[in-house]
């Protein structure tokens, strides 16, 4: 018994250690960023004077680089993504899930076929659309994109389950559509939703390729786009780079913090009902 | 009957506004795509009618050939490493760490998640230079030679496709820690029982009952990898030479630096035919295992 | 969830009230642009209360702290007020230059003036996206302008140049070089050779020449090929420009010596394929490289890191030749109010403000005769004495497509992938095939 449970607790530190060390490898380039932030520096190498550690690099650039703007854009566009999608998706998967119409099938096909198409190939073709809606440099240029059939059918997946009978009985209790779908429907379906949201925020907030090409004028930039020019136009103070990033960093892991137990609810959840 | 009709309005009512904007931004600018292709066009001037000469200049275009290769090289490596790797540490965690431990595990790896794929691609870069970066000032400590990460043919593709599999390790491994903790107990009971050791029961307890999952996986992995841009463009601008250019990254440089719509039309039109042919082939394979 | 989106809801609402933002509106729109244009002459027009809008596109120059917003603010405000004009200034980063025009230009919400440099121009004007400004520029301007020529392309004269300058030199740390037992920076071609094989040989871990080959803008060519071209005695594009001059002797013998560089003498390392220009500017600061070709603006500040360094402006081979800028100022086509855009170019690159610019935010050459030479002190007999040899890159159309392709190709040389003569002639092959429509 002792051989036993002394050669399973090698075993298990073994497994313990490699576990550590995998976790490390994921936070330890968060760290280094976070240090280079504090230094003035122009080489990337690990002298690092820790009595010279400030923060004057995040005075710069919240300062000189008009971060603030980016962030508030940033924000507008995450938020009112997350919102839009939610309501937008839930409506459609409702639809398709729950209604009989002729062409269900083959539109749902469409959507399916959609989501297969990167948004990069129709990046030229929405500008151009964008351009002759005059709607180059706004927020709803910035918004639209996102709202994509990827929401529609994660939701309608989960929709299948909810039970016809339920919506039957609030309709022959007299109750309107509009009001089954906000008063059921939507409780029920909470859990993915909630998945839905989380996958909408880190992709809208992180977003670069679209934003990069639609908003041109430096007052609409999101902060992810904004950190990317750091890094061609002052580049030679790193910490300067990484003060920036870490900006950009932070809203998304600050929220991480706080909700993880519903981020990760969240995709495990998209992942059993997917 | 009238009820019937009253509930097909209504089912139009609930998708309209999803279908109006999947509509005009997503299969009109399919079809925009598909006439570009045609065409000369810089975008401030119309596009003029140019038959398949776009098409005849990408089937011998370096550019296009190379990034086709890096892009499938890219998918081909990644997508098989990062499911199996996150299948594998799930399976570990569900079973012997249910704990803190596990918690602080899946949380660490979840963070290169969240954050954005161009602030990874700058941190990397700084990480991986050659001369100064801390990783190779770590594999000289420990007595290694230097590697020239960004710097050669080999590498920088690795590189790159390490980065990606460090950042997405963590969506899939919560994916499929859920899915683990689905399965019955009992299965991995009756196993034991049979003699059946660890690595048994992964093989015919775990890997089968994860099948509808794995798809999933393997699906959006493949998908995304066929999109990779901004991680390239940020690290290597598609160097050495062409060793790390993908597709997305030809298509934006051919539209927004050469101002060639039309042709950046013909390769995306390139793009999304490998797409569907992979992602149709993938729904067959699957689908005869289910 | 309720909760959430309540609180989520009632956020958003707290935020666009506080930005004041309308969903369609357009910060920096065209709509509102006067279309009251005032001659240039009656500036003190007092009854008109509106301004005219005025929008300025320029990268930045300055460091971190010196701001270049308000540098032409600032200087501009005189200007501003005696035309009545609202003006707009927008720091346009380097990265994403052509994309912005593109988008910038054609939504109507580009600039009036703008800053672009040569690769760029001719599209632009091909185009139609750019004003020749040869009915604004006064026999007075010629004869002040230093460098009007360059910007003449296509038979007229579309651009004002602002900024002549920056030349790539190279530049040597003489506590290193006099470490080797070496006193001076190369001049030839055989003296960088036997320079880098006596301090590889002395000196082993100190990096002899190096070069960015992993700097991903087409503009590393500036200093990591063209220099080795001209000195050679070849050109970049043909006479009429319909592909690249690459397939001659002189190309060859100039690709052949980087190669050698490379491969034959190991004076440039396989590291060199990952260095950006950032890379070798921190080894540099570093000490660890001998010898590099850089710009000027970077060289200069090596004296403030405490190196000890010197320079030539170019190694001699047939001639000298190296890379010099000629960036310039343009006034875009759908501009409303073309008049005040001139004088606003004038403006800009007169004495005054050019002092200015080049004591605040980065020393450059004077581009007319109106300013003294206020350029780093060192710089001032290179560009005095070796003008011809300072060379600016032709204004082609499409060469963004050429350059690429022959950047890429000269990377696979360096990592052993293609002969001197397999990257040239593919290089030259493409660029016959896409320069051609």
């Amino acid at each position: 018994m002792n051989k036993n449970t002394r050669k399973i607790s090698l075993n298990y530190m073994i497994l313990v250690t490699l576990l550590m060390l995998i976790a490390l490898f994921a936070i330890t380039p968060f760290a280094y960023m976070l240090i280079t932030s504090l230094r003035q520096t122009s080489s990337l190498d690990l002298d690092i004077q820790f009595n010279a550690l400030d923060f004057t690099n995040y005075s710069r650039v919240v300062k000189n680089f008009n971060l603030l703007t980016n962030f508030k854009n940033s924000l507008i566009v995450t938020v009112c993504s997350c919102l839009l999608n939610a309501i937008i998706a839930s409506m459609a998967a409702y639809g398709f899930a729950k209604k009989n119409f002729p062409g269900n099938k083959f539109l749902f096909n469409i959507y399916l076929i959609t989501l297969m198409i990167p948004g990069q190939v129709t990046l030229i073709p929405v500008f151009t659309i964008m351009r002759k809606l005059n709607m180059l440099n706004t927020y709803p240029a910035l918004i639209i994109p996102i709202l994509n059939a990827f929401g529609v059918f994660l939701i309608k997946q989960f929709m299948e389950s909810l039970p016809d009978e339920l919506l039957e009985a609030a309709r022959i209790d007299g109750c309107s559509e509009f009001r089954i779908f906000y008063l059921i429907v939507i409780p029920i379906i909470k859990p993915v939703l909630v998945s839905l949201t989380v996958f909408t925020f880190i992709t809208s907030w992180n977003d670069f390729i679209w934003p990069l090409v639609i908003a041109t004028d430096s007052k609409m930039h999101t902060l992810t786009l904004a950190i990317s020019t750091l890094k061609g136009s002052y580049s030679t103070n790193y910490g300067l780079v990484m003060a920036g990033s870490t900006i950009a960093f932070l809203p998304p892991f600050i929220l991480y913090i706080f909700l993880q137990k519903q981020f990760i609810e969240g995709i495990a959840m998209s992942g059993i009902k997917g | 009957m009238k009820n019937q009709q009253k509930q097909a309005l209504y089912g139009y009512l609930y998708i309209a506004p999803s279908l109006i904007l999947i509509s005009i931004f997503s299969l009109i600018p399919i079809l925009m795509t598909l006439y570009f292709s045609f065409t000369d066009y810089n975008i401030i001037q119309a596009p003029t009618f140019t038959g398949l000469k776009n098409y005849i200049r990408m089937l011998g275009d370096p550019f296009v050939v190379s990034s086709m290769k890096n892009t499938f090289i890219f998918t081909l490596f990644v997508v098989p490493t990062q499911t199996i790797l996150s299948m594998v540490i799930a399976s570990v965690l569900a079973h012997k760490f249910q704990n803190k431990l596990g918690g602080f595990i899946k949380s660490s790896l979840f963070i290169p998640v969240i954050s954005s794929t161009i602030l990874v691609g700058t941190l990397w870069s700084f990480l991986l230079a050659t001369d100064t970066g801390i990783i190779n000032t770590f594999l000289a400590l420990i007595g290694l030679d230097k590697v020239n990460w960004l710097g050669t043919k080999f590498t920088s593709l690795l590189s790159v496709c390490l980065v990606s599999i460090w950042k997405n390790v963590g969506y899939f491994l919560v994916i499929f820690y859920a899915g683990i903790m689905e399965i019955p107990k009992m299965l991995y009971e009756s196993g034991q029982v049979d003699g059946a050791n660890k690595y048994q029961q992964f093989w015919y307890i775990t890997m089968p009952m994860l099948k509808p999952i794995t798809f999933l996986v393997v699906t959006l992995g493949t998908i995304w990898s066929f999109q990779i841009f901004d991680l390239v463009y940020v690290m290597t601008g598609g160097g050495p030479g062409r060793s790390t250019i993908t597709l997305v990254m030809t298509i934006y440089n051919t539209a927004f630096k050469e101002f060639s719509m039309g042709y950046a039309s013909t390769i995306s039109l390139l793009l999304l035919v490998f797409i569907v042919i992979i992602s149709s082939i993938q729904k067959l394979l699957f689908k005869d295992n289910y | 969830m309720k909760k959430y989106l309540s609180i989520i809801m009632v956020g958003v609402l707290l935020l666009l009230t506080l930005t004041n933002c309308t969903p369609k509106e357009v910060p920096s729109d065209d709509t509102s642009k006067e279309t009251t244009s005032q001659s240039a002459s009656s500036s003190t027009a007092s009854q008109d209360k509106e301004k005219t809008e005025l929008v300025l596109w320029m990268p930045p120059f300055g460091t971190e702290d010196a701001l270049d917003k308000s540098f032409w603010e600032d200087n501009l405000s005189d200007f501003a007020t005696q035309n009545n004009v609202e003006l707009t200034v927008e720091i346009v980063p380097w990265g994403n230059y052509e994309e912005k025009y593109l988008t910038g230009i054609t939504s109507g919400s580009g600039p009036d003036v703008g800053y672009m440099y040569i690769e760029m121009i001719s599209d632009f004007i091909n185009m139609g996206a750019i004003e020749p400004l040869d009915s604004y520029i006064t026999q007075e301007d010629r004869e002040n302008y230093l460098y009007l020529d360059k910007g003449f392309i296509q038979g007229q004269q579309y651009t004002l140049p602002i900024i002549v300058g920056n030349a790539r030199i190279l530049v040597g740390n003489m506590d290193l070089l006099n470490d080797a037992g070496i006193t001076e920076v190369p001049t030839t071609w055989d003296e960088l050779i036997a320079t880098g094989k006596i301090l590889r040989e002395k000196t082993p871990d100190i990096i002899p020449f190096a070069q960015p080959w992993g700097e991903p803008a087409i503009g590393a060519l500036n200093s990591l090929y063209y220099p080795y071209l001209w000195q050679a005695g070849g050109e970049i594009f043909t006479d009429d420009a319909s592909k690249l001059a690459l397939d001659s002797p002189e190309a060859l013998e100039a690709t052949q010596f980087l190669y050698d560089l490379r491969f034959k003498h190991d004076i440039i390392s396989e590291n060199a394929m990952s260095y950006t220009n950032n890379d070798v500017i921190a080894l540099l600061n570093d000490e660890k490289v001998a010898l590099t070709v850089i710009d000027c603006t970077n060289a200069a500040k090596l004296g403030d890191q405490g190196i000890n360094w010197d320079f030539v402006p170019f190694l001699t081979n047939k001639s000298g030749g190296t890379f010099v800028a000629a960036d310039a100022l343009i006034m875009t086509s759908n501009s409303d109010n073309k008049e005040l855009a001139a004088k606003l170019m004038k403006t800009m690159t007169s004495g005054d403000i050019m002092t200015k610019f080049h004591h605040e935010l980065a020393m450059f050459p004077p581009v007319a005769k109106d300013e003294e030479y206020n350029d780093h002190a060192e710089f001032k007999d290179m560009y005095a004495n070796n003008a011809a040899d300072l060379r600016t890159l032709p204004a082609v159309a499409g060469s963004f497509k050429a350059y690429d392709s022959l950047y890429k190709n000269l990377q696979l040389m360096m990592m052993g992938e293609l002969s001197p003569e397999e990257a040239l002639s593919y290089s030259v092959e493409y660029s016959e095939n896409v320069l051609s429509n």
